[in-house]
């Protein structure tokens, strides 16, 4: 079966299933909302530097994408479906990348929610964000941090104690995206080129995809 | 699809400290049925899983016609079937969505899914989610599942249980119709079904 097809069978599927019980986009919808309202009220900052709104709103997408990474293959490895997957004539890197598309549309969603409530809480001064290189420069963090929480589930999907070893393997390697992704977010908040760090989170996208179609069609078998 | 010949060679595994198989040396030919008996905790379903390719053993390999099973391309997995203890399925799609969803992954027309819900008699809970079926209902969907791709190698933990006698005769007899075209390894307790439906037997023993 061709991989594009694969893939679209399976994030239909995953969507059917999230739509129905939508569990997963509710609690990532409203841990994102609570973080920026709390970071917001808590630091109780007058005049916030806009690199530390825009650093709490990539903080808040780092930590509510971990909800998703640690959930993403539940029903799978719940019901052993990951064994269905791994027999059907797939390419392996098709449950990745199908999962990889999973996790960021839920990403989008909490975005549509934390994106537009950390901008309200700029002053009033703020310069105004350049709106098409700021979601640019979001799609290219959320396709990062959605494919690679969606490698680390693969490989964590496998081993005993997947639910420590998710935080301590996607939170370090999240490390560097997160700081071109915030530079890159920050560029485009205050009108400034985006062209470096964007390349830097190009870069880790395409690192990313490159080490998931090595690991995929080994790391999902016991 | 022809039926694979299926080759054990010296296969062993362990779960942490605790050796489940080892040194297991068979030879499947294809077309011919293998019956494992055993009690629990003999290896049975370990067994059945490296067979299928969804575990890597520890010692030694299992070949499908002379291929890991764990290293079989996409178009070589179509061949294997895999029930096991749990049914493959998912809850939150009804049995339509599961036979659809298994019949666009295997690149197969929806029409056969529609085919397998009828041989499974699922007809009228079609449109039930999976995880509402009651567990004779889940074995047959899982079943149907396993069966869609009109596999040559077919890999069968207890399919059984959980059956009603009507449904266990009519799996029984669909065994019986397999056996010749199709590889079968089946996993059970029932020493007279499986000396009735298999061309072999092997015993496993809980190793100590």
């Amino acid at each position: 079966m061709p991989f594009a097809r694969a893939v679209s069978l399976l994030v239909r599927t995953d969507l059917v299933l999230e739509r129905r019980a939508p569990q997963l986009a509710l609690a990532m919808a409203l841990f994102a909302a609570v973080a920026q309202v709390v970071l917001h009220y808590g630091a109780d900052i007058e005049r916030p530097p806009l690199a530390v709104t825009v650093g709490s709103l990539w903080v808040t997408l780092l930590l509510a994408t971990l909800l998703a990474v640690a959930r993403v293959f539940n029903a799978e490895r719940d019901e052993g479906l990951l064994d269905a997957l791994v027999l059907a004539p797939i390419p392996r890197t098709a449950i990745w990348a199908a999962k990889a598309i999973a996790i960021g549309a839920l990403l989008v969603l909490m975005e549509a929610v934390a994106v537009p409530l950390s901008y309200l809480f700029l002053p009033a001064d703020a310069p105004v964000p350049q709106l098409g290189t700021l979601l640019l420069s979001l799609a290219a963090g959320d396709v990062g941090l959605a494919a690679l929480g969606s490698l680390v589930a693969s490989v964590a999907s496998a081993v005993r104690g997947r639910e420590v070893m998710v935080p301590l393997l996607y939170l370090p390697a999240a490390v560097p995206l997160l700081i071109a992704a915030l530079a890159c977010s920050v560029h485009a908040s205050s009108g400034q080129s985006v062209v470096r760090p964007l390349a830097l989170v190009l870069l880790y996208d395409a690192i990313v995809a490159l080490l998931a179609y090595a690991v995929c069609e080994h790391a999902l078998t016991d | 699809m022809t039926a694979p010949r299926v080759e054990l060679r010296g296969v062993g595994h362990a779960y942490g400290g605790r050796v489940v198989l080892a040194g297991v040396d068979r030879v499947l030919e294809p077309g011919r049925a293998l019956g494992l008996l055993g009690p629990n905790g003999s290896g049975k379903s370990t067994l059945l899983r490296c067979i299928a390719g969804l575990l890597r053993p520890r010692a030694g390999s299992v070949l499908v016609d002379g291929r890991e099973s764990c290293e079989l391309p996409p178009a070589e997995r179509a061949r294997v079937a895999y029930a096991g203890h749990r049914p493959l399925l998912w809850g939150g799609l009804s049995a339509r969505e599961n036979l659809l969803l298994c019949a666009g992954l295997y690149g197969l027309e929806p029409e056969s899914a529609e085919r397998a819900l009828e041989s499974a008699d699922l007809e009228e809970a079609a449109e039930r989610p999976a995880a509402a079926l009651s567990q004779g209902q889940r074995q047959r969907l899982a079943l149907a599942r396993a069966l869609l791709p009109a596999p040559s190698l077919l890999v069968l933990d207890e399919p059984h249980s959980g059956l009603d006698e009507a449904s266990g005769i009519r799996l029984d007899a669909l065994l019986a119709q397999a056996r010749g075209h199709v590889t079968i390894v089946l996993a059970t307790h029932e020493r007279s079904r499986a000396e009735r439906l298999c061309d072999e037997l092997m015993q496993l023993e809980v190793l100590r």
